[in-house]
């Protein structure tokens, strides 16, 4: 377990590890898109109480959260720029509220690094819970009807609890698969020897 | 140990900051867009690469589910089932289009042209949904190619769906009556009188209407003459009339949509 790297830690060494070995920039946007499609097709049978899981918002955090604010931003833009594509109405607000989220999540990693699940988890929860209020605050400003705000209230809460429920085994796994012996030398050990 | 001096964190902020300028420009365009009301070639390259994707998609649910029906159906059953339904939506259009021939008695010539629209109706099928499911917009297989124009209106056997906001070349958006930001002249089909159906996110509101107007509970509502439908197509049946606040000029009235709007399929588009 002295070799593991699921412990919260302030160091430096850590994050460039994760970030060396995240996945590439096209895989990510291939992750990404796919997300926004899989929404867009399969999960509108998944709407509880007005709610739906956001696939693209677990990708960007987690994505973010490892590579940093700058790979992860572009990731945010570009998921964003998916959603409002798909959706119609929305004009760049999705797009400027993921990418502003994928900003926090990165910089967030550079003061704060973890890969342990539970941090994951509650960084994606409050991620969603943040993109929904960036999202209406845009869409507030750009005319949209104020007047259901207690509805999206109710409604940004719910998809942050449905989310982080589809998160926890996405991340459990991603966590079981990382886990592997060339992934487990850190820095550290070879100081320590 | 003395650091190595660099100038690492520097170029990643630089990067950073480009980054941000870029992501926020395209936003604005994309803003910029959706205030004229017109897709961005953004929007247009991502939507058509991502209608094939939601083509094949939309195809291999659908043949699934299809499958998955016909083995749970007996074979026989499923026929009459069909026979059935069919004859129940030709029976229920008549209804309606007697309904509304005898509240208003129409023109020879009205009733062809609604005859004519709906003859001309583009049939199409829902490929996709909003990701994110805070507006109440579906995508349908039938673009600017097939002579879909924004504002057009959508229809299904049950009634109004809602109306065209968005032309792509190989797909449509499609604004249903329940979004907040849907508008819909409608009228009360037993007295003529008129209101606007507004969208609540699950359900129809239809307000303005006059005090004076006794609505009762399972009155039907069509949709009034305008720019999307012509007069008569079934928007729903109020389920609840709204109190009066003191010194209201006007009322309102919750419609249950005649359409289910969680089990969209098939639908027709009818062009102006």
């Amino acid at each position: 377990m002295a070799a593991s790297t699921t412990s919260l830690s302030f160091r430096s060494n850590d994050r460039e590890i994760a970030a060396a070995s995240a996945p590439s920039i096209a895989l990510a946007v291939g992750v990404v898109a796919l997300a926004a499609i899989l929404q867009a097709t399969l999960l509108h049978v998944a709407v509880i109480r007005n709610a739906t899981p956001s696939l693209v918002l677990i990708v960007v955090v987690l994505y973010a959260l490892r590579v940093g604010a700058e790979r992860g931003l572009l990731i945010g833009a570009l998921g964003g720029l998916f959603e409002d594509a798909l959706t119609g109405g929305t004009g760049g607000s999705w797009t400027l509220a993921t990418a502003m989220v994928a900003i926090v999540a990165g910089a967030m990693s550079r003061f704060f690094f973890s890969d342990a699940p539970q941090a994951l988890i509650i960084a994606v929860a409050l991620g969603s819970l943040l993109r929904s209020a960036f999202f209406w605050s845009i869409m507030s400003l750009g005319g949209y009807p104020s007047g259901l705000a207690a509805t999206h209230l109710h409604t940004a809460i719910l998809q942050a609890l449905y989310t982080t429920l589809v998160a926890i085994p996405i991340i459990l796994f991603l966590a079981r698969s990382k886990e592997r012996p060339v992934q487990r030398i850190k820095l550290r050990d070879f100081r320590s020897t | 140990m003395v650091p190595i001096f660099t100038y690492r964190d520097e170029r990643k902020l630089f990067a950073l900051i480009a980054t941000i300028i870029v992501a926020s420009l395209i936003a604005l365009v994309q803003l910029e867009y959706a205030r004229d009301g017109k897709t961005s070639p953004l929007s247009l390259a991502v939507t058509t690469l991502s209608a094939y994707l939601e083509i094949a998609l939309s195809a291999v649910s659908g043949g699934v589910q299809h499958a998955a029906d016909s083995t749970a159906s007996v074979p026989s059953l499923y026929s009459e089932n069909q026979r059935l339904r069919g004859e129940n939506a030709r029976l229920r259009t008549e209804n309606d289009a007697l309904g509304e021939q005898l509240a208003i008695t129409p023109s020879e010539d009205a009733r062809r042209r609604v005859l004519e629209r709906f003859a001309n109706g583009i049939p199409a099928t829902v490929i996709g949904y909003d990701p994110e499911n805070v507006m109440r917009v579906v995508t349908i297989d039938r673009g600017a190619n097939a002579r879909v124009n924004r504002d057009d209106g959508v229809i299904n056997d049950d009634g109004v769906v809602g109306r065209v906001v968005e032309v792509d070349p190989l797909t449509s958006k499609v604004l249903l009556i329940t979004d907040v930001t849907s508008k819909l002249p409608s009228v009360v089909q037993r007295g003529r009188w008129w209101g606007i159906a507004n969208g609540t996110m699950t359900r129809v509101k239809l307000q303005y209407v006059s005090q004076d107007a006794p609505l009762k509970v399972g009155d039907r509502v069509v949709t009034g003459e305008g720019r999307s439908f012509h007069a008569g197509i079934l928007v729903g049946t109020i389920s609840r009339i709204e109190p009066m606040p003191a010194g209201g000029l006007d009322q309102s009235a919750i419609i249950e949509p005649a359409v289910s709007f969680g089990r969209l399929d098939h639908v027709l588009v009818l062009p102006k």
